[in-house]
C-alpha cells in the first residue's frame, strides 16, 4: 500500500524536463523526492522531474545493488553471521549497500544538477608526490600528529602507491605499498564511464612506545564509475565500490606469543563524489570497512557497535598548475584529519 | 515537520545510548553507604549495597571475598548484614577485636550476620574458609542468555550437578534489553543457581541506556578479585571497546596478578577470530594495545562472549575462549547450541582444563 501511494504521488508530481538546465535553479520538491522515497525506490527523483528513462536506469542500477545486498545479507541473517559464510557475505553486503547508496546519490545529484554541473574529471597524471600533516585524537595512545608522505605512479594499465605515516610526537610509523592493474575500461560518448581494477596492498605498522608491530596484506577488486555515463543528469559526479579481503599478524614483542595468529579483515568500502572545476579536483564522501586504520570503526554509542567501519570526506583541488591541496577528514572511533600538498 | 524529525532522531539516539563513561562513573559510587549513625565502605566496590536502613544492610557481592569497613558514631552498635551472592560456607571475620559477630542464617547464597561494633570502627572480611587454601578448583562460564532467560533453569541445573564448581562467571548479555522487568526475571531465575554468579555487562544489558538498572542490581562492571590465590578481572567492553579511564584500573589489577594465575573476562573479544565479521572491538589498534597489556602481565586465560557460539583460540599467545552459549540466537552451522564451560585451575599449576558442557 505505501508503495502504491508513493508511486501515485510520483506520477502526479511529474515535472517537465527543462530544455536548457540551469544549475542554479533547484526544484526542491524533485530533490526532496530523490531523497525520499528515492532511498527505497531508486530513481524517484528523476521520475518526478520527468526523466523517465534515467529513472529506469537508476532503478535497475539501485535494484542490482539491492540484489547484491540481499545475496549477502540473507545468508548472513539466516546463518546469524556464520563463520562459514562471512568471507563472502560481508563483502557482498558492503558492495550491495554501496551500489544502492550510489544510485541514491546519483538520483539526488542528477535531479538537482540536471546535467549542468560544470565539474569535469581531472586528467590522470603519470606521477604524483604528496606530503602533509595528520592530526588525530586517540586517548589510548600518545601520538596526535603525523607527517604523511606518499608517492603515486602510473604506467599503462598499472599503477602503484607508496605511503608512510610517521608520528612527530610518539614512536609510531605506518608504511604501505599498493599496486593495481586495470582489468577493464569502458567509455561512453567518448568519455570515461567505468574502470575495474585488481589490486594488492602490503602494510607494516610499528607501535614503538607500546612495543608491538602489525603487518598484513590484502587483495581487492575496485570499480570506479563516472555517474554521467549512467545518467547524463549526473555528469560531473563519480562513485567507487571496493571489495577486499586481508590478513594480518601482530607481533607483540613477547617471546612465544602470537607468531602464528592470523587476523582477517575486510578492506571493502565505497565512495561518491563530484568533480571540482574544469579538471581541477574532486571531493568525495567515503565509507571504509577497515577497523585497523587510525580512525578505527565508528562507535555509534548504541548496542551492537563494533561492526561498522569509518566514514570520511577526502579530495584535492589544483590551486596552481601542477600543485594541489589535499584533505581527508575521517571519523571512526577517533577523528583523523589530513591536510597536505600534492605535486601532480 | 522538520523539527519533529530532528526530535525523533535525537530521541532515538538517546534511547539507544551506550555510554561506557556513565558506567565508569557508576563504578566509582558502588560500595558505600552512610546515614546519621553509621557507615559502611566495601573495598574496591566489590559489593553493591542494594538496601540499607538504621539496623540492616543488604549487599550484593561481586566477589567471593568482601573487605568491609564498618563505622558507627556511638557504640555498641548492631547492624544485620545480609550478604547476597556469597558461597554457602561464607563466614565473617574481624580484623581486630572491635566487633562481635553472630551468624543468623544461611539460605543458599544469602548469608545473614549480626555484627555489633564495640569500637568506633572495624574492618570485617566476608569469605569462605577455603578462600586462601591451595589446590585446584573449578568455575563455570555462561554468557549471552538474552531471550532464553525464561529457560535458563536447565543450564543452572547442569552447573549445580558439578559440586566442584565454586562459582559462575559471565561476560554479560544476561537479558535481551536489560530492562528492570527482564532483570527481575533473571534474578528470580538466578535463585535456582546454587553457586555465586559474577558478571560484567554485555551490550544487551546496558546498550539501551540501562546502565542504572545494572548498577542497582549488580554494582560495578569493572572489578577484580582474588580467590584461592588466583586473580579474576572483569572488564566492561559493552561499547565495543574499553573506556580510557578503565585502563588505569586495569594497569593496577594486571600488576597485582602478574605473578599469579590470572583470568580476564570481558564481553567483546578484542579481535574476532573471524575478523571479516568483526564482532569485536571497533578499533583493532585498541585491541592490540589491550592484548599487549594482558600478554605483558602474564595473563593466563581470556574469556569472552558476544558471539553466540564456541571458539577456542589464542590471542597474543594467551589461551582464549568465546562462549556465547547461554541461549541467545546462535551462530548456525557450527554444531554448537546452548552450552557452558567448566574451567579448572590451580594457583600453582595454572589452567588445568577447559571443558565444553552442552545443555541442548
Amino acid at each position: 500500500m505505501p508503495f502504491v501511494f508513493i508511486i501515485s504521488c510520483l506520477i502526479l508530481s511529474q515535472a517537465e524536463v527543462p530544455e536548457k538546465p540551469d544549475p542554479l535553479y533547484i526544484q526542491p520538491f524533485q530533490t526532496a523526492t530523490a531523497i525520499f522515497p528515492g532511498l527505497i525506490l531508486p530513481g524517484s527523483g528523476h521520475f518526478s522531474a520527468g526523466y523517465r528513462e534515467e529513472s529506469m536506469d537508476l532503478l535497475v542500477f539501485g535494484g542490482s545493488g539491492l540484489g547484491i545486498l540481499a545475496l549477502g545479507g540473507i545468508p548472513a541473517a539466516v546463518s546469524h553471521a556464520s563463520r562459514r559464510f562471512n568471507t563472502v557475505t560481508i563483502p557482498l553486503i558492503i558492495a550491495g549497500a554501496g551500489t544502492w547508496l550510489v544510485s541514491w546519490y546519483a538520483d539526488i545529484f542528477g535531479t538537482t544538477a540536471k546535467g549542468a554541473w560544470a565539474g569535469t574529471e581531472p586528467e590522470n597524471v603519470p606521477f604524483q608526490i604528496e606530503g602533509g600533516f595528520v592530526y588525530t585524537k586517540n586517548p589510548l595512545f600518545e601520538f596526535s600528529t603525523f607527517a604523511r608522505i606518499a608517492g603515486f605512479a602510473q604506467w599503462s594499465v598499472f599503477s602503484g602507491m607508496l605511503e608512510m605515516w610517521h608520528a612527530l610526537d610518539d614512536s609510531n610509523t605506518r608504511m604501505s605499498a599498493q599496486g593495481r592493474v586495470r582489468l577493464l575500461n569502458r567509455k561512453k560518448d567518448e568519455k570515461e564511464f567505468y574502470s575495474v581494477y585488481l589490486g594488492g596492498e602490503y602494510w607494516f605498522h610499528r607501535f614503538g612506545t607500546e612495543d608491538f608491530t602489525n603487518k598484513g596484506a590484502a587483495v581487492f577488486l575496485q570499480s570506479r564509475m563516472n555517474l554521467g555515463g549512467l545518467v547524463k543528469t549526473a555528469s560531473g559526479s563519480f562513485a567507487s565500490v571496493t571489495v577486499g579481503l586481508g590478513a594480518a599478524n601482530t607481533d607483540y614483542g613477547i617471546e612465544g606469543t602470537s607468531s602464528d595468529e592470523i587476523e582477517t579483515l575486510i578492506t571493502s568500502g565505497f565512495s561518491m563524489g563530484l568533480y571540482l572545476g574544469k579538471g581541477r579536483g574532486e571531493i568525495e564522501l567515503y565509507y571504509n570497512h577497515r577497523h585497523d586504520d587510525f580512525a578505527g570503526g565508528l562507535k555509534l554509542g548504541i548496542s551492537g557497535d563494533g561492526i561498522v567501519g569509518y566514514f570520511g570526506i577526502r579530495g584535492f583541488y589544483e590551486v596552481f598548475e601542477g600543485w594541489a591541496v589535499k584533505w581527508d577528514v575521517a571519523m571512526g572511533s577517533n577523528p583523523v584529519i589530513f591536510l597536505g600538498v600534492a605535486r601532480r | 515537520m522538520k523539527h519533529y524529525l530532528l526530535l525523533f532522531i535525537v530521541l532515538f539516539f538517546f534511547a539507544c545510548k551506550n555510554d561506557a563513561g556513565d558506567r565508569v562513573e557508576n563504578d566509582k559510587k558502588i560500595g558505600f553507604y552512610q546515614n546519621d549513625n553509621w557507615s559502611v565502605r566495601i573495598a574496591s566496590g566489590l559489593g553493591n549495597i542494594t538496601y540499607a536502613d538504621n539496623d540492616k544492610i543488604h549487599i550484593w557481592s561481586q566477589s567471593p571475598v568482601l573487605d568491609i569497613e564498618f563505622t558507627a558514631d556511638s557504640t555498641p552498635f548492631t547492624v544485620t548484614f545480609h550478604l547476597h551472592n556469597m558461597m554457602s560456607t561464607t563466614m565473617l571475620y574481624e580484623d581486630d577485636l572491635g566487633t562481635s559477630i553472630t551468624k543468623v542464617s544461611s539460605d543458599n547464597k544469602t548469608q545473614v550476620f549480626d555484627v555489633t561494633l564495640l569500637n568506633a570502627s572495624a574492618r570485617i572480611t566476608a569469605a569462605s574458609p577455603d578462600q586462601n587454601s591451595a589446590g585446584e578448583f573449578s568455575f563455570a562460564l555462561v554468557s549471552d542468555i538474552q531471550d532464553a532467560v525464561y529457560k535458563v533453569d536447565d543450564i543452572w541445573d547442569s552447573i549445580n550437578s558439578y559440586p566442584e564448581i565454586s562459582f559462575v562467571v559471565s561476560t554479560g548479555d544476561l537479558t535481551h534489553r536489560g530492562t528492570t522487568e527482564q532483570m527481575d526475571v533473571f534474578f528470580s531465575k538466578l535463585e535456582l543457581l546454587e553457586k555465586p554468579f559474577y558478571s560484567t555487562a554485555g551490550n544487551h544489558d546496558v546498550g539501551w541506556d540501562r546502565e542504572e538498572v545494572w548498577a542497582r542490581r549488580f554494582g560495578r562492571v569493572n572489578f577484580s578479585f582474588v580467590y584461592r590465590h588466583c586473580y579474576f578481572t572483569f572488564i566492561d567492553s559493552a561499547s565495543a571497546g574499553i573506556h580510557p579511564d578503565v585502563y588505569s584500573w586495569l594497569d593496577t589489577w594486571l600488576e597485582n596478578g602478574k605473578n599469579s594465575v590470572h583470568t580476564v573476562i570481558t564481553h567483546y573479544p578484542p579481535v574476532d577470530p573471524d575478523g571479516t565479521r568483526n564482532a569485536s572491538f571497533s578499533s583493532r589498534m585498541e585491541a592490540w594495545k589491550f592484548l599487549k597489556m594482558l600478554a605483558k602481565a602474564n595473563v593466563d586465560l581470556t574469556l569472552y562472549g558476544h558471539i553466540h557460539s564456541y571458539y577456542a583460540f589464542q590471542n597474543a599467545g594467551i589461551d582464549a575462549y568465546i562462549s556465547g552459549g547461554g541461549g541467545g540466537i546462535d551462530e548456525h552451522y557450527d554444531g554448537m547450541g546452548r552450552h557452558w564451560l567448566r574451567i579448572t585451575i590451580d594457583a600453582n599449576e595454572g589452567i588445568k582444563s577447559v571443558d565444553l558442557i552442552r545443555v541442548d
